[in-house]
This record gives structure tokens, C-alpha cells and sequence, in this order.
């Protein structure tokens, strides 16, 4: 949203179901909800962002809040489905994701594109499984939900000095990784 | 460290092909879907409102002043265009319901008083009338008319009579109180008739008639001696005897005789045994 006017607006319309303010909600969020799904492997990374906008439809008449809070609101929310899910399918993966499954970020229209950011994927995955489940949450609500450690910290259930030290080791361990890529280069 | 620098660089890289690589619009079909899931939620939780009400609408619902303000404005505006709905059909205003719309320059029409627009235009019709009437042509008919342009309006018939009675009186003011004299002493010497013989009436009745013509007649049509007897009760010539000419005395206002009370046992009607006939 481009100003803090604009969201309360649009929470308000929200608020009395108008079929416009959601529309701009969900245009706002689902890019970042459904990239956070993606990045932690979840199954079904859609549906899960389906069922993630109903349950704030739901959840909205006891939401307080401006724009940071409903950002960080709703990316609780999602990272509770994804733990759900993950109790469902006792599934981890740890290894770099294959290029099948790079598909479903869609290709661009373009070949060379394509190629550099299947690549590009390839990469991204690959340094992130160096990191613990924690560390991955931490950089990857910071980098792709824009919050801040002690809105991070909230997400996951733990304190914000607490995420502010995975967030350290976190950088630490990509840091290692680029390192030993330039000696393998 | 000269890496370190480069490396912080490779590490904000990595970060910024995070993001590209993850964050992306859903598919069409997928956004569609999740938009219909939504909605259809949206309906079943939150109120049934799924447009923007107008844009003044939306001003009143945001501001809570601004409705009972409107409406207020509203109930004002339209007790304004029911009184000048009113004037249109006829309906005489009263003054300070017409003043509202004075004050801002508006003149109802089919306003008797016309109002303060109405009293310049009246002020004016009076100075016309002044200004052409000369001094010499000012008595009861120039007093009428400034009377006529001061109200707006003609002034009633028994107004419009006065000028003639005035005329007739301004030309014998002393017959008139002759007039009355007469009347007073005819009734008086009436009473003292009824112990009286028929030639004592018979004279008080010629008397009487020939007072009468000496003070001007009376008016044509007055009754003549075939109704004699029939007095005006408590009029000033109850106890008259046969004989008196019938109808009041010429010059009694409004053709009447004063009308003073009659004693009880004032005789009326010829004694009994008068004879009959004319004088």
C-alpha cells in the first residue's frame, strides 16, 4: 500500500465486506504469503494461500492494526498452515529443490530469462538447505515479508533478540557458502 | 579484509535473488479462484455491503455531524418551498412568514400586505396620490384614496359612503341638530298625550306634521298616512295620533328618529274611540 490513509481505508472497506478492498488486499500479500509457502516447501503452496485468506476473512473483525501489524498478522497465519501441513505429511525437504519442481514458479515467456532465473533458483535453494529450519525462517520473513526481528520474532513464537541471533548465523552460514562457491569457481 | 566488503555485496545479492525468485503473483486461474473463495466467505462473516456508497454518502457516514446537518438543511428547505408553495396558490401569509423571504429580496406573490417590498411600493403609491392631488381637492375623497394606496387594497362600501354622508352633512350641520331637537320634542310632548282627547291628538298631529315640513321634508318614498299606527318601537313618535303622516320626520339620520326609550305606559295606537278616516 502506498501510504498508511490508504490501508486503513481499504482495512475499513474490507471490514464491510467490500468485494474491491479485498481485492487489493489479496493483490498486496499473496505474492509474499505464497513465495514464503514456496521457499519452505510446502505441498501445496496455493492452497494453502486459499486457505490462509479465508481464516484472516475470518480473523478480521478481531484484528487492531495498521499496515506492519496486518503484514505481520498474516504471515503468522501462514507460517502456523505451513506447521499444520508439516505435521499432516512429516515431510522435510533438505536436499536442493529439482529442476521439476522449479516449474512452478512459472516461466517468464522468455528462454534466456528463463534459464538465468531457473539458475538462479537452483542456487537460492541450494544455500538456503545449508541453513536450520529456524535460520531459514528468520532471513526468509525478513527478506520476503519485509519485517522486521521483532515482528519475526512473533511469527515463530520466540523472543527478538532471539531472531535477531538467527538471523546472524543465518547470514553467517550464506556467507561461508558464497565463500567456498568462489573457491569452487 | 578487502573480501569482506565484496562478500557483503555477494551476501545482499543472494538476498535480492531470494526475493525475485520467490515472490511473484499467483497464477490467473489461481487468483481467480481464491478470489471466489473470498468473496463467497467475505459474505457468510462481514456485512452484505459489497460496493462503495456514493461519494456523499460516504462523506456522511464518515463524518457523524454531517448527517443531522443535512438533514436539518433539508426539513429548512422544504418548509421554505411549502410557504412559497402557499403564496403561489393564493394563500394569504402571515408578516413573518413573508419576511423570511423579504430579507433576501424575494416578494411572494398573492400577498395582500405585500410585505416590505410591498410597503416600499405602497409608500410610493401614496406620495403619487399626494402629488397629484392638489391642496384645494384634499377632503374626504382624497383622504379615501390615500387611505386605498397606503392599504394596498379598496376600502370597504360603508367607508366609500362616508364621503356622501359627510358631503350632506358638511352642507346643513345646524338641521341636523334641528333635527334631533325635534325628534326629542315630539316624543316628549307624545307622552304627555295620554290622558289626551282625540282634537288634542289630532292637533299634536298636525303640529307635528307641519314642524316637520318646516325642516326639510321628508325623503321620497317615506311611508304616507295609510300606515299610521304602525310606530317604530321605542321611536320618537310612538304615541303619535291618527292623523300624523306616517314614516320618521324628514332629516332624521338614516331616516330614522332618535331612538329614545319609551316610557311603559305610553299610549300607542289611536285612543279608543277615534274615529277613523284620513285628516
Amino acid at each position: 500500500m502506498s501510504s498508511t490513509k490508504n490501508f486503513a481505508g481499504v482495512l475499513g472497506a474490507a471490514r464491510n465486506g467490500e468485494e474491491r478492498a479485498w481485492n487489493a488486499i489479496y493483490s498486496e500479500f499473496a505474492p509474499a504469503l505464497l513465495g514464503y509457502l514456496r521457499a519452505r516447501w510446502a505441498d501445496h503452496p496455493e492452497d494453502l494461500l486459499g486457505e490462509v485468506m479465508l481464516q484472516i476473512v475470518r480473523d478480521l473483525p478481531k484484528f487492531d492494526g495498521g499496515e506492519r501489524e496486518f503484514r505481520a498478522w498474516a504471515f503468522t497465519i501462514t507460517h502456523h498452515r505451513l506447521l499444520d501441513e508439516r505435521r499432516r505429511s512429516a515431510r522435510r525437504r533438505a536436499e536442493p529443490v529439482p529442476a521439476p519442481e522449479l516449474e512452478r514458479l512459472g516461466p517468464r515467456g522468455d528462454t534466456e530469462d528463463d534459464a538465468l532465473r531457473a539458475q538462479s533458483a537452483e542456487r537460492v535453494a541450494r544455500l538456503l538447505a545449508r541453513l536450520s529450519e529456524d535460520q531459514q525462517n528468520v532471513i526468509l520473513l525478513r527478506v520476503l515479508g519485509e519485517l522486521t526481528s521483532e515482528e519475526v520474532g512473533q511469527v515463530i513464537g520466540k523472543s527478538a533478540g532471539a531472531a535477531k541471533a538467527l538471523q546472524r548465523r543465518g547470514l553467517d552460514a550464506i556467507k561461508r557458502e558464497l565463500a567456498r562457491e568462489r573457491v569452487t569457481i | 579484509m578487502g573480501s569482506e566488503p565484496t562478500l557483503e555485496n555477494e551476501v545482499a545479492g543472494f538476498l535480492a535473488d531470494v526475493h525475485a525468485v520467490y515472490v511473484s503473483e499467483p497464477e490467473e486461474a489461481v487468483a481467480s479462484r481464491h478470489l471466489a473463495v473470498i468473496a463467497r466467505e467475505v459474505e457468510l462473516v462481514l456485512p452484505r455491503r459489497t460496493t462503495e456508497p456514493a461519494g456523499w454518502r460516504r462523506i456522511m457516514n464518515r463524518n457523524r455531524f454531517m448527517r443531522p446537518a443535512v438533514t436539518l438543511g433539508a426539513a429548512t428547505l422544504a418548509a421554505l418551498l411549502g410557504t412559497a408553495g402557499l403564496a403561489v396558490a393564493g394563500v394569504d401569509l402571515p408578516n413573518p412568514a413573508t419576511k423570511v423571504f423579504e430579507r433576501v429580496g424575494i416578494s411572494l406573490p398573492n400577498q395582500v400586505g405585500g410585505g416590505e417590498s410591498g410597503e416600499h411600493a405602497r409608500s410610493d403609491d401614496v406620495r403619487s396620490v399626494i402629488e397629484a392631488t392638489p391642496q384645494s381637492e384634499r377632503g374626504c375623497a382624497f383622504g379615501h384614496a390615500v387611505a386605498e394606496a397606503a392599504k394596498g387594497s379598496p376600502l370597504p362600501e360603508h367607508a366609500q359612503a362616508a364621503c356622501d354622508r359627510g358631503n350632506d352633512d358638511d352642507a346643513a350641520p345646524e338641521s341636523n341638530t334641528n333635527r334631533s331637537e325635534f325628534g326629542r320634542d315630539t316624543a316628549e310632548r307624545a307622552r304627555g298625550l295620554k290622558d289626551a282627547t282625540a282634537e288634542e291628538r289630532q292637533s299634536f298631529g298636525e303640529d307635528t306634521a307641519e314642524r316637520a315640513k318646516q325642516l326639510g321634508g321628508a325623503p321620497e318614498g317615506t311611508p304616507g298616512a295609510e300606515q299610521r299606527g304602525e310606530s317604530p318601537a321605542g321611536g320618537g313618535t310612538a304615541g303619535a295620533p291618527k292623523g300624523t303622516p306616517g314614516g320618521p320626520p324628514e332629516g332624521t339620520p338614516d331616516g330614522q328618529p332618535e331612538t329614545l326609550p319609551v316610557p311603559e305606559d305610553t299610549p300607542t295606537g289611536p285612543p279608543a274611540g277615534t274615529p277613523g278616516g284620513g285628516p
